[in-house]
């Protein structure tokens, strides 16, 4: 049974595309509903002996902040996706006709992004930006199944969004079939991508555009928007085909990746921010340890810890500055030497039950082998920052 | 004691909304689930949702999909959606369970032959250019009628244009595409006439009286005597002098009987009215399936599914 919002704006009143989305929330709403702490019980955690204590820390691998940038990032997805649905009302003569209409969109390597209708949010590696959006996702039901309005018969599946990843060289047929994919694993039915896969690009972008139109599909999210850069088809070519298929099926297209897409796309962040109308983000990462967001990162991680007496903030933020100092200010980097440093606590020699303690030495041990991994990847890229090769060792799985 | 299995509502649940317009055929119903559907592979898309494991034919696909209660209980869907009411005033009763099985595929369909065979009667998928702008006016899209799509019928009962057909093969599954104003043609006033008593017969089935009052009606309208003369000569070349004597009729006798009806006599003459719309059918069929064919022949008319069974339309009460 579907819950209609009936507090709604009065432009959604009557749509039950959008009424049947979760509420509208505040701004502090948003955030706390963003935010996950562990999926474990702490304080029964720490009731295990130390042995068990070292293994039960991975279940602070999923604690989450919110920081401001990704609240903003979440309202305007909010905006994009009820704005999506506005104009796709069921119940009136125009949202039917949207789902009958085949346009013959072409697909030409147009100039410029103008008329791409998207959401873009560019951050570093490891900032959080693949996190982010499937907390953000995670907010909506993937798919309504609608049983009836106000009385008149309406059984529908609505897919309020699918998320797929840029495929491994750009290729524009298998985004697409990725994205059939989606939806039908979304509605558990057949396969579509292999007939897609047998099809030329344009017919498959016909097929996609019907499918998108006839389960009412909310927002397309597309990561790793920087695999892109890769295509054989080249630049003009790739921004063709992202301005036909943000025509052709006319939902808000949500992208994110790294600063290279962002060049890729608009030559600069500039232009793709003026290309981007549905908003454009930029995820920054920490440029000191007195940045408020990174303040608020580490004092949200030390709540969680395993250890019998916990690290604190110091009064003269030294804290502060050697967290930083280890981490550059990248959170994936910042969580993981969390995470192994209380490991390496309890598991050290002499450690003893109620005794262990968190210190900043442990988050040196635990950066160490990240620092070796980092070096030997920037030898190989000699391009990357530090910031950059230490996401990149977290990426590829350094342990200690 | 155990249900119907017409009664029989499936538990299926559609995933597409596809809501009927009044008038619609399960056709265009049909249709519209198919072209809403068409990124999805057909066969898994028919069998996932329909139970459908082969696609044989259309009209099973069409019975299957209507029997899977997406628009209400199967008998609800054949009263409202088929042909059924307009079959059912000629058998008596409602129709149920007095047709066999091929044809009981053309109250549902207009489609009563295995489709790969030669099709000696065409039959549905026409539409009204208008009726179709209007449609996607109010709608948002264009979907087949079941007025337009009576056997025989060949024109707007509303707009008196003359119906278009959008492929040679009836058989398959496509909305009415848009037709420009410069390829609409106005009707004859006949094919307008036809269209009309046969929509009052579907849309006001009782006994057929309503029928053949809206024959006198719209004869009369149209110069009595004059008509029923016109008709009887159309009618004359349209039928073998074979089946004119197997229903007991003659040039005199059914021109009598038009001439009748015209002015108003209380003369219920369903085999009359039959006859035109057997005429009308097997005109349309030879029209459309030769240039410059004469308006029947035998061969059309031994294939034709409804005349050579005469009798199975014989009113019972």
């Amino acid at each position: 049974m579907i819950l209609y919002q009936s507090n709604v704006p009065a432009v959604h009143a009557g749509n039950p595309l959008i009424e049947a989305l979760p509420p509208i929330a505040e701004r502090l709403e948003v955030a706390m509903q963003l935010s996950r702490g562990p999926l474990i019980p702490v304080q029964q955690c720490m009731q295990d002996s130390l042995k068990f204590r070292v293994y039960n820390v991975d279940g602070l691998d999923q604690i989450y902040l919110a920081s401001p940038p990704v609240v903003d990032v979440a309202e305007a997805f909010d905006r994009a996706l009820r704005r999506g649905y506005l104009t796709r009302n069921p119940a009136t003569r125009d949202g039917e006709h949207y789902r009958y209409q085949r346009l013959e969109i072409a697909w030409l390597p147009l100039q410029g992004v103008e008329a791409l209708g998207c959401l873009f949010v560019e951050a570093e590696s490891g900032i959080g930006k693949t996190t982010m959006v499937n907390r953000i996702l995670a907010q909506y039901p993937q798919v309504i199944r609608h049983d009836g309005y106000k009385g008149v018969e309406f059984k529908q599946a609505q897919i309020v969004w699918v998320s797929v990843r840029a495929p491994r060289g750009g290729s524009t047929i298998q985004l697409m079939a990725n994205i059939l994919e989606a939806i039908d694993m979304a509605l558990g039915q057949a396969n579509t991508s292999r007939a897609i896969k047998r099809k030329d690009g344009r017919d498959a972008l016909s097929a996609l555009e019907q499918a998108v139109r006839t389960y009412y599909v909310g927002a397309i999210h597309i990561d790793d928007a920087q695999r892109f850069c890769s295509n054989t088809l080249g630049a003009d070519e790739m921004r063709g085909f992202l301005v036909a298929l943000s025509e052709a099926v006319k939902v808000p297209i949500f992208m994110t990746g790294t600063p290279a897409a962002t060049k890729f796309f608009g030559g600069s962040f500039e232009t793709a921010r003026r290309a981007c109308h549905l908003g454009a983000f930029h995820l920054d990462r920490a440029l000191s340890h007195e940045d408020k967001v990174f303040n608020a990162m580490v004092t949200f991680l030390l709540k969680y810890q395993l250890v019998d007496i916990p690290l604190a903030l110091d009064a003269d933020g030294e804290v502060l500055k050697k967290l930083y100092d280890f981490s550059m200010g990248v959170t994936s980097v910042l969580k993981k030497l969390h995470l192994d440093a209380q490991k390496i606590a309890l598991s050290a020699k002499g450690a003893r039950e109620g005794d262990v303690a968190l210190r900043l030495s442990h988050y040196a041990a635990a950066a160490k082998p990240l620092r070796v991994l980092a070096r030997k990847l920037g030898e190989l890229n000699p391009r990357m920052t530090v910031a950059e090769q230490l996401a990149a060792a977290v990426a590829e799985g350094a342990d200690t | 004691m155990s249900a119907r299995p017409e009664t029989r509502v499936a538990k299926r649940w559609m995933q597409i909304s596809v809501r009927p317009i009044p008038d619609e055929w399960i056709m265009g119903l049909v249709s519209r689930l198919h072209r809403l559907a068409e990124p999805v592979r057909r066969s898994p898309f028919y069998k996932e949702g329909f139970d459908i494991t082969e696609l044989t034919s259309t009209a099973h696909t069409v019975r299957k999909v209507a029997a899977s209660g997406a628009w209400g209980a199967p008998h609800v869907v054949a009263e409202k959606y088929t042909f059924q009411n307009y079959f059912a005033q000629f058998i008596g009763g409602t129709g149920v369970g007095r047709f066999p099985p091929l044809d009981a595929d053309m109250m549902t369909t207009g489609r009563c032959f295995w489709e790969a065979d030669p099709m000696p009667l065409r039959l549905g998928m026409r539409s009204c250019p208008a009726c179709g702008d209007e449609q996607l006016s109010a709608h948002g899209f264009r979907t087949l009628l079941r007025s337009h799509n009576l056997p025989g019928v060949t024109a707007c009962w509303k707009h008196g244009l003359e119906l278009c057909s959008q492929s040679d093969c009836p058989y398959s599954f496509g909305l009415p595409a848009e037709v420009g104003r410069e390829h609409w043609r106005y009707a004859s006033l006949t094919e307008v006439w036809m269209a009309r008593m046969s929509r009052n017969a579907l849309v006001a089935p009782t006994t057929g009286a309503h029928y053949l009052a809206d024959v006198r009606h719209a004869v009369s309208e149209m110069q009595g005597d004059k008509m029923a003369a016109a008709v009887t000569k159309e009618l004359l070349a349209s039928f073998p002098a074979s089946f004119m004597h197997l229903q007991k009729l003659d040039a005199q006798s059914l021109e009598r009987s038009l001439r009748l009806m015209t002015r108003g006599h209380k003369h219920r003459s369903i085999g009359c009215t039959r006859i035109l719309l057997l005429a009308s059918s097997l005109r349309y069929g030879a029209r459309k399936g030769r240039q410059n064919a004469p308006l029947c022949d035998l061969s059309n008319f031994r294939h034709c599914p409804v005349a050579s069974r005469p009798l199975a339309f014989r009113r019972s009460g």
